[in-house]
């Protein structure tokens, strides 16, 4: 099996990730429940995690990483406790279901929403988004980097914006994460909101949000804490605020042992090698007139993912064919991303989209270019 | 027993900030140990970190350095551990 699935989750991860998980399986309590060597294992394996992913993101400091169960949870926690009826937010049509599901949700609550368009080849018009602010703008949420398309979009320069209208930033890195650098501090991000089982080669069921000082959000969820039992409200302070129930200490470990890979290689080099990939597939694809390649262009940089299309065959005919006679994973359709798709001008015929990872290798992409040219001839 | 029949629970807000002041006392070479907040501290956080009589100077002074992580206030009692007791099990 060749994996090609990347930007849905990481198939291939450092082998310390699943050391990690299995050691924390066998020797963790309960995460800050207790002060027994089990549960002192958990907590202080939970926290060296904080530390990791703090030092990975330019936090100013390991309580602001609350963890969660994947960036959905984490976009759904900062919309819902930052917005409030008559509030003012924008998005970009290069949003994920994750970010836009909630806006909507939030919208039908009395949330004004506003959305900047995306360009046919995946750019972003930053003065046409500016224009959308209002007095009442409260959130700037964007995606980093379309999981469709790969294109990235400018942070530091959305986060500018937001600021000078007043308004917070808040970040979907689900799939910038590892691969594009990032510095909440340098880079004036509010609110970064990731995944775990994607660039950071952690397990599935892990994620998180990054909250910057002197920013406040309401907990989305609220119950056990391990701490301050007696009173009536979940604790206000982070990063207990925004976590209630017992963290997955087990996944946690797996992240952060895939948060220190990705720091000990650099998410420099690990963008450098998938995006030589990239180039490769890019160069032999040029070379099949059929095949149509829909954004990665548009952005000011770019994630390791190519969503393309062969001639008029529907995506999930030729993701099938892929997988059944090549065993190339790839993923066909909307990926969540029904705006980006619309803007691409694929809504009907959707996309098949290639997303590589650091583990991939050049023979695995000449690979699929044999496969491709193969089904151009048959299917086209 | 001296003056480590006294001891020293630093008691923090809550478990992250419990473990990062942890790390950050270790690191400076204190003797510390993570310990169970007796309740009649009526302390919030189940947790607070234990340091003997003897080792509280230099615990004090690890907490003025800069970037030293914060904790609520400090609470000396009487020593409510003895290591050496006879074990029946």
């Amino acid at each position: 099996m060749i994996y090609f699935d990347n930007a849905a989750t990481t198939l291939q991860k450092p082998p310390k990730v699943a050391a990690a998980v299995s050691a924390a399986l066998q020797s963790f309590g309960g995460v800050g429940r207790g002060v027994h060597g089990a549960s002192l294992a958990a907590g202080m394996g939970v926290y060296q995690a904080r530390e990791a992913v703090s030092s990975l993101f330019g936090v100013a400091n390991a309580s602001r990483v609350a963890f969660s169960s994947n960036v959905t949870e984490s976009l759904n926690t900062a919309l819902f406790g930052l917005l409030d009826p008559g509030d003012h937010a924008i998005t970009t049509a290069a949003s994920h279901n994750s970010m836009l599901r909630p806006l909507y949700l939030l919208e039908d609550r009395g949330v004004e929403l506003s959305i900047a368009p995306i360009g046919s080849d995946g750019s972003l018009d930053y003065e046409r988004l500016e224009s959308l602010f209002r007095p009442n703008t409260k959130v700037l949420a964007v995606n980093h980097a379309s999981n469709l398309s790969g294109d990235v979009y400018d942070v530091e320069r959305l986060a500018s914006l937001a600021h000078d209208h007043g308004a917070i930033i808040v970040v979907d890195a689900a799939q910038s994460a590892g691969v594009i650098p990032l510095n909440m501090q340098e880079q004036g991000i509010d609110v970064l909101c990731f995944t775990g089982h994607k660039g950071l080669y952690g397990p599935q069921g892990t994620g998180g949000l990054c909250v910057a000082l002197g920013i406040d959000i309401r907990p989305l969820k609220v119950g056990g804490s391990g701490t301050h039992s007696y009173d009536r409200a979940h604790p206000s302070f982070m990063p207990e605020r925004l976590e209630a129930g017992t963290l997955n200490g087990h996944g946690i470990m797996g992240l952060e042992a895939g948060v220190r890979f990705v720091s000990e290689v650099g998410p420099r080099a690990i963008h450098e090698k998938e995006m030589a990939l990239v180039e490769r597939f890019e160069t032999g694809i040029a070379a099949i007139p059929s095949i149509r390649v829909h954004g990665g262009k548009g952005g000011c940089d770019r994630t390791a993912v190519v969503a393309l299309n062969l001639g008029d065959v529907d995506s999930g005919v030729l993701s099938d064919a892929l997988n059944v006679e090549y065993g190339i994973c790839t993923r066909a359709g909307a990926h969540c991303a029904p705006l980006m798709h619309k803007a691409l001008g694929t809504t009907a015929q959707g996309a098949v989209r290639f997303s590589f990872s650091y583990f991939n290798t050049a023979d695995e992409v000449d690979f699929a270019l044999a496969a491709l040219r193969a089904l151009a001839n048959r299917l086209a | 027993m001296g003056t480590s029949e006294r001891s020293y629970y630093v008691l923090v807000e809550g478990t992250t900030e419990g473990m990062a002041l942890y790390a950050a006392l270790r690191d400076a070479g204190c003797k510390v140990r993570i310990s169970p907040v007796p309740r009649g501290l009526q302390s919030c956080c189940g947790m607070s970190l234990l340091v003997k009589a003897d080792d509280m100077p230099d615990v004090r002074a690890a907490l003025e350095l800069p970037g030293m992580p914060g904790y609520e206030r400090i609470v000396e009692m009487e020593n409510q551990i003895n290591p050496n007791r006879d074990v029946y099990c």
